[in-house]
Order: C-alpha cells, then structure tokens, then sequence
C-alpha cells in the first residue's frame, strides 16, 4: 500500500467523516458491483471504506481530496499490497497510467478540491473517461436531480462542500438518464447496465434495473421493496412511499429514481490489452447451461435487482427463458410471485365500496396460514393464491398494520370507525369474521415518522380540527336531547306521583293539585284583567 | 313545535311527504315528533331487527351511533328536511342510496342493507310453507301529517278488475282508524288489515312490525300498490309477484322533490304494470334493499359502536361465518 499526494490535496477536509456533508456512499447492497471490479482499478470520490473491501482488484487505486481521508484510507488498506491511494484533485490525474476500470458511485461532484481547478460536472467526466483505458470499464452513479428525495425534501441544507456546487442549474450537467447515456455514448462508452438506486444516492439499499421496474410480473414485488426501502427517516413534504407504488404503477420508477448507477464500456481498439475479467462474465465456461435456478449456477447472470431486506440481500434474476426468479439466503430461490399486492386490491374494492369483495379478500387472508403476514406483502396471484413475500407476525398486528397504513393513506373515510388505528383494526377484524380483539401496536406497525410528512401532518389537522367541530356540535345536541328528557321524565314523575298512594291519598293529591292548577289560572287572569297600576 | 315547514318521510311509500305548515299548533298523532334523530332509527321495530342479527337484546335495542334509512328513497336515505348532526353517519340501505347522498354532499354515509333484508336472512321461508294465495295489496296513504287526496272506489274497482285472487288491503294505521275508508275497502269484499303502529319518539315502538308485515306477505301469492314503494320492494324480497298500477293519488300539499312520482315511473319503469317480471323485479328489490351487502353482525355491531354479546362466538365459527 503507498499514498502519494498528487497536488491540490486539502489539509483539513474530509468526506468521510461526514461532518462536512453527508458523509461517504455508503451500503452494502453496492458490494457485488465491486465485487467484480478488477484489472488495474481507480476508485474515487469518498466511499464507504468497508465497501473497499468488496474491491478484489490487485491493482487498486483510490483518490480522495482531504488529507485525513487519505490518511485514514492508508491505515485501513495498508494490507494490501497493490492498493495506492491517492490525495489531491482530479486534474491530477492526467499523469496517472490508464485505468481499465473506474469506479464513481458518489458520481462525481465531490472530487474537485478547493486548491484544484474549478471543474464542472463535464469537465470532471471529460477527465475520468480520459483515464479510462479503450476495452476499460466506467461504474457511474448519477444523482437525478427530479428524483423522488428531492421530490419529497424539504428545502436542502448548504452544506461545507457546497463552496463551489451548481447542482440542478448547471448547464453542462446531463439532466435525465437518456443524456446521461447520450453523453457516456459521445465519450465513446457504451452503457451496458443500467441501475436506478433507492432511497437516496448517498445509501441506496435497493438497486433495481430500469428493465425490471417496468416489467408487469415484478411490479408487486417491487412495490414491496421500494415501498420498505423509502421509509422515510427525516421531515418530508409527503411520505415518499406512496409515490413510489404510483410511479411504479406509471412506468415512472426510472424517472423519478433517487440515482443511476450505469455501467459502460469503452470500445476496445485493441482487444488483447484488457486485463481483468469481463463485467459478470464467465470466461472458462463460456454460456453456462440455464436449467438450474440462477442463484444455483458458478456464473449467474447479474441480477435484475438487489434489495437489502433486514441485513439480507434478496436478488431478483431472469431466466433466459423470462422467467423471474427471486433469492434470498434465507428461502433460497423461488419464482418471484407475481400479480397485485393484496392491500392495493383490498383498497381498489373499499373505494368501489364493493363491500363484499372487501370481505371476501379479508376473509381469504384471515382465514389462510398468511393471516399473519401484512397485506401490503402479499402477493394475490392470478390463480387467487396469496403469495406472502415477508414472514408472519400475528393475525390482529398485521390487521392493525392494514388499519394504519389506510389511515395513513387518507383512506379514513371509507368506515364509519374512528379515525383511529385500534378502531379500525377492529372493524377490518369483524369484517374478516375474525373475533374483535383490542391490539395494542407492535414492532411490527409501519414506522410513523415521529416528524411526518407535512402532508400528512396538514391532513391530520384538518381531521381533527374537523373532529373537534363534530363533536361540539354533537355535544350540544346532546345536550338539548338530555334537556328534553330530563323534561318528560319530570312529568312523568309528577304523574306518577300523583297516581301513587291509597285511593284516599291520591283523590287528595288530585285535589290539591287541581287547587293549585286554578290557582294559577286564576292568577294569570287577574294580571291579565287588573290594571297594573 | 315551531312554525316553520316541515317534512317528513315515509317508509312504505318511500315518497317526500310534503312541507307542510302547522301553524303553532301541537303536532297531531298519538306521539311527537321532534327534531328527526335517532328516535327514527327505532321505527318499524328496525333496530329491534338489528338488535337481533347482531345477537343483542331485541326487546331493549341500543342507540345506533348514526342515522338509519327507515324507508325506501329516492334521495340521500333520509327525509328531505332531516336535521344532521355532523359526524353522525348515515347507514343506508343500498350502495345506490350510499352513492346518491355521497352526490348531495353526505360524505358519512355507508350502506349496510335493510332490516328487511337482514329479517329474511333470520327467517328464510319454511321449505314446507302454507300455500301462497291472491293479493296483498297496499293503497297508497297519508301519514299523521297529510292526509292522501283520491279516488278510493274508483281504485277499488281496478282492483277488483286486475286482481285474479282474493284481495287483501293493508291500510296505514291512520287509514284504517279511520272507519270511513276502511268501511269503503271492506264493502268491496276486501279482507282489510293494518300491520300496526309504526312508533313515535321514544314511544309505542313496536318490535314485532316487521315479523308481522312478512308473515302477512308470505301468505300472498302477489303484492301491488298504486306506488312503488317500500312495502312493495320488501315484498319482492319475501317471494310475492309484483304490480304497481293504478292512481298514484296524492297527498294534501304533496311537493314533489328527488323528482318525485315521474322519475319513479321513470327509473323502475320495469316495475310498473298489473303484470311485472319477477326475476327483474327481485334484482330490483335485493339492490334497492341491500340484500347483496349485508354484513356479518360482528361488522354491524362495529358500524353502529354496539357491545359484543354476552357470548360471542370466535374463531372458526366467526370465519365461517364470514362467508
């Protein structure tokens, strides 16, 4: 391992640290693309240092511009051998030998250095790919700028390594993935693999072709993914999650995605000097035979999609034939379960107010072995079976997890319960023909925010301002229906004293109460008759 | 009572009662109406039903959170002047019903069926019933606010002209005090009868109207009136042959509103005529009385925020019975 300061190193900076903006890319999703990263190999802009691990090239080369950077990459590296790191800024980079590969999955904004020149994004990119051997390899993440986290941000913080950042407005910056690929093509580099990343590009834990997001067969499975992996972690505009299943309905996923990670290849003048081993291929045994699971073969195709789903990375893959195939190290490898989300059918019937099809679903689900596992994470399939793609909890938790997410979603109205997650839990359970029984919320309940969507919070203020309103009004009906019973109820008392007793006693009460009946009319004559004065 | 006109709806007949003005005199009929709140959910005996259904006290029905639909409707399932209390939810009958008050602004409202509909889910036909016979036929009446402006004999006579069977007349409760009309249908030879008081505010509720109503329509072969009305349509559902023929009548003051008796004739003009199409007249009459929606009484007892019962049943038995 050597470090070498290339000129225009900053002393004091670091990307890593995360203290001057938002850290390094990060997320293990990103390891297989590294994974496969060899022949002489320049990693730059700041990445996760543990992601460098996943990097078996031999001749490895890493350029960060902050001196601590350089230094704490140097510590972590110093096993291994034919790893440089390098400090300074990319212009510097002109007197390096060529690379057959280059790896930027923080893109490339963060690579110029305050002591360096002033570059712009395609000033920057003019520089990489000048580096980049003929036959040699480029893995490029780009920020989309219309993507959903910025959709749904609030206004961004300016952050220390925004001195010099024409982010959105820049001009020369490719604006949408076709230009992206229009100006890698002007470059001479043919994009041979496209990945949209989720939730953010900083820490993307999904990485999904754009092929596979607008394949029909997927949609409900990714619905699942992206609807797990866009949780949102910080104050909104709105909860990105419904937006996403929307674009992923739309065939917009790719347009709106956090980022791209593509994958291109310079045309090779001369073949024989590529070292390294071609992107997924496998050179010894040439197109393996396709019969056995993907995941089972020495050399599977690179998957379609890669979704980190608690700390495992569940990988979708095509069969040559078409087919989609799913694995997880946990289940191993499984068809992918296609057809609709049983939450999307149960609200398609609720808003058609098709009472029975809502029973009827409900009931199918509480009524199987998956009544446990939450509707948004089930597949209904073609043929009518429920496909769960997560694990079961209890029945009533994943009732309740429906009950929330439909609160959630402005769904309230559609029962006459309270707009309250234990209420309507109730109510679904009843309309499951399940047992009503109270459930108090579980680790299992989508996570609310503690800061939600501002959306959200304007809806639930205007709910409860509305709420309030009802209920004072409903309070003074009461209160007027308490007054005239309360009315009745003293007639009715008084005639019943009156007609309780001996005979003697009530003929009395009779008499008594006719004396004063005249006395008071007798009363009102003589103030109506009698002059006042 | 206060001055101002009012409005009221009727239940067999399922028309606007018209607005009338009292004047500052008290409200006739053996009870008082006030404001049209829950006391109308008890009318009919209908929350005793549901009561039932739901496995409750029948004789001692809770207060439905909300307003029950107690007749049939051309507009949002409630009288036209009805006083809503905002966040008190309208449970009406059909989902045609659910969609027409949503239309006129009555966003809470969901439809649950009838408790007609519901009676019939108890109490299905023997397989051994008496044989059915002639005609059940309701003229249509005033109520305790108007009285019904008509030609009693000349009805009579098409009666007596269309029906093939004996004729049973079922009089309002007003009409067949009122020994004048009564004496008219029964010199036609008319067998005459009267399935009770309906209920007033609080007061004389009558649980067991609409068992009576459906054991006197199980023992007719046809139901008809000169409207299409409730009694009609819960007719159907009970297994009688259908007609709507005959002077429509009038009421004293009748206003016409929803668009009134033209748009009924326009809307099911499949069931008008001494002769009517069974099959499409019970796809009517399950729509209209939300035959095809009914709930599981553990779903109706949420809608209306009533208790479990004492002994409820779980778990398989719930689930199959879900289905």
């Amino acid at each position: 391992m050597s470090l070498r300061l290339i000129g225009g190193e900053m002393p004091v900076w670091s990307d890593l640290d995360g203290r001057h903006g938002p850290g390094p890319v990060r997320g293990e999703v990103l390891a297989p693309l590294l994974a496969t990263v060899t022949g002489r190999a320049l990693v730059v802009g700041p990445l996760d240092p543990a992601l460098l691990d996943a990097v078996p090239a031999d001749d490895l080369t890493v350029l960060v511009r902050g001196i601590p950077d350089a230094e704490t990459l140097a510590a972590r590296l110093a096993a291994r051998p034919g790893v440089t790191v390098l400090c300074g800024s990319p212009e510097k980079l002109a007197t390096e030998p060529a690379y057959d590969t280059i790896v930027a999955l923080d893109g490339i904004q963060r690579l110029a250095s305050t002591e360096g020149a002033d570059l712009t994004w395609d000033e920057t990119f003019a520089l990489l790919a000048a580096v980049l051997r003929p036959g040699g390899r480029l893995l490029l993440a780009a920020e989309n700028h219309l993507g959903m986290h910025r959709l749904v941000a609030l206004p961004p913080e300016v952050t220390d390594s925004d001195w010099a950042e024409a982010g959105e407005y820049d001009p020369d910056r490719p604006a949408g993935l076709e230009r992206l690929r229009d100006r890698l093509a002007d470059t001479g580099l043919t994009v041979t693999r496209t990945y949209t990343a989720w939730p953010t590009p900083i820490a993307p834990t999904a990485l999904v072709t754009p092929e596979l997001l607008v394949e029909p067969e997927a949609r409900a499975f990714l619905t699942v993914a992206l609807d797990r992996a866009c949780e949102p972690s910080t104050t909104v505009l709105t909860d990105p999650r419904r937006l996403v299943a929307q674009s992923l309905r739309h065939d917009a996923a790719t347009i709106l995605a956090p980022a791209w990670i593509l994958q291109a290849e310079r045309t090779a003048s001369e073949p024989a000097r590529v070292t390294g081993r071609l992107w997924f291929e496998a050179p010894e045994a040439g197109p393996a035979p396709f019969e056995a699971p993907a995941a089972l073969l020495p050399f599977p195709p690179p998957p379609e999609a890669m979704v980190m789903v608690d700390g495992d990375r569940v990988e979708v893959m095509r069969h040559p034939e078409g087919r989609l195939y799913w694995y997880s190290p946990a289940d191993g490898t499984a068809l992918l379960p296609s057809g609709h989300l049983l939450e999307q059918l149960l609200i398609v019937a609720a808003l058609r107010r098709d009472l029975p099809t809502v029973r009827e679903l409900l009931h199918r689900w509480q009524s199987s072995p998956h009544a446990g596992v939450a509707a948004d994470q089930i597949v209904v399939t073609p043929g009518h079976d429920l496909a769960p793609l997560t694990p079961a909890v209890l029945p009533h938790a994943a009732l309740r997890r429906l009950a929330v997410r439909l609160l959630d979603a402005g769904l309230a109205y559609l029962w006459p319960s309270p707009a309250d997650p234990a209420e309507l839990s109730l109510t679904l359970a009843a309309l499951a023909g399940r047992a009503p029984e109270p459930v108090a919320g579980t680790g299992n309940e989508p996570s609310r925010p503690g800061t939600p969507g501002v959306r959200e919070l304007l809806a639930s203020r205007d709910r409860l301002a509305q709420e309030l309103a009802e209920a004072r009004e409903r309070e003074a009906w009461y209160e007027q229906a308490l007054a005239d019973r309360e009315t009745e109820l003293r007639r009715a008392r008084g005639l019943v004293a009156l007609l309780s007793g001996s005979p003697t006693a009530r003929a009395g009460k009779l008499m008594l109460a006719g004396a004063r009946r005249a006395r008071r009319t007798a009363g009102a004559v003589a103030r109506r008759v009698l002059p006042r004065d | 009572m206060s001055s101002r006109p009012r409005a009221a709806m009727c239940a067999w007949h399922g028309i606007h009662m018209a607005w009338l003005r009292y004047g500052t005199r008290s409200y006739p009929g053996p009870g008082t109406v006030g404001t049209a709140v829950h006391h109308a959910n008890h009318y009919y005996g209908h929350s005793h039903v549901l009561a039932r259904y739901c496995g409750l006290d029948d004789r001692s029905p809770q207060r439905i959170h909300g307003y029950l639909q107690h007749g049939w409707n051309i507009g949002h399932g409630m009288a036209p002047d009805h006083e809503f209390v905002p966040g008190l939810p309208l449970f009406v009958w059909s989902e045609r019903t659910r969609r027409r008050a949503w239309s006129l602004g009555r966003r809470d409202t969901y439809a649950v069926g009838s408790p007609w509909a519901y009676l019939l889910a108890m109490e299905p036909e023997p397989d051994a019933a008496a044989p059915r016979e002639g005609t059940i036929w309701y003229p249509f009446h005033g109520w305790e606010g108007q009285h019904v402006v008509g030609d009693h004999d000349r009805l009579i006579a098409e009666i007596k002209a269309t029906e093939p069977g004996p004729v049973t007349v079922c009089l309002y409760w007003q009409e067949y005090r009122a020994t004048r009309v009564r004496e008219q249908y029964e010199r036609a030879g008319f067998r005459v009868i009267c399935h009770g008081y309906r209920g007033s505010k609080w007061d004389s509720l009558d649980p067991d109207f609409l068992r009576r109503q459906l054991a006197e329509q199980r023992r007719h072969r046809r139901v008809a009136s000169n409207r299409l009305c409730s009694a009609v349509l819960y007719a159907i559902l009970a297994g009688c042959e259908p007609a709507v023929y005959g002077d429509p009548m009038q009421l004293d003051g009748e206003v016409p509103i929803w668009g009134g008796q033209p748009r009924i004739r326009r809307q099911w003009a499949q069931l008008h005529g001494p002769q009517v199409d069974p099959v499409v007249a019970r796809e009517v009459a399950v729509a209209e009385l939300g035959a095809d929606i009914l709930l599981p009484a553990a779903a109706l007892r949420r809608m209306f925020h009533w208790p479990e019962p004492a002994a409820a049943p779980t778990g398989a038995a719930l689930l199959e019975g879900a289905r």
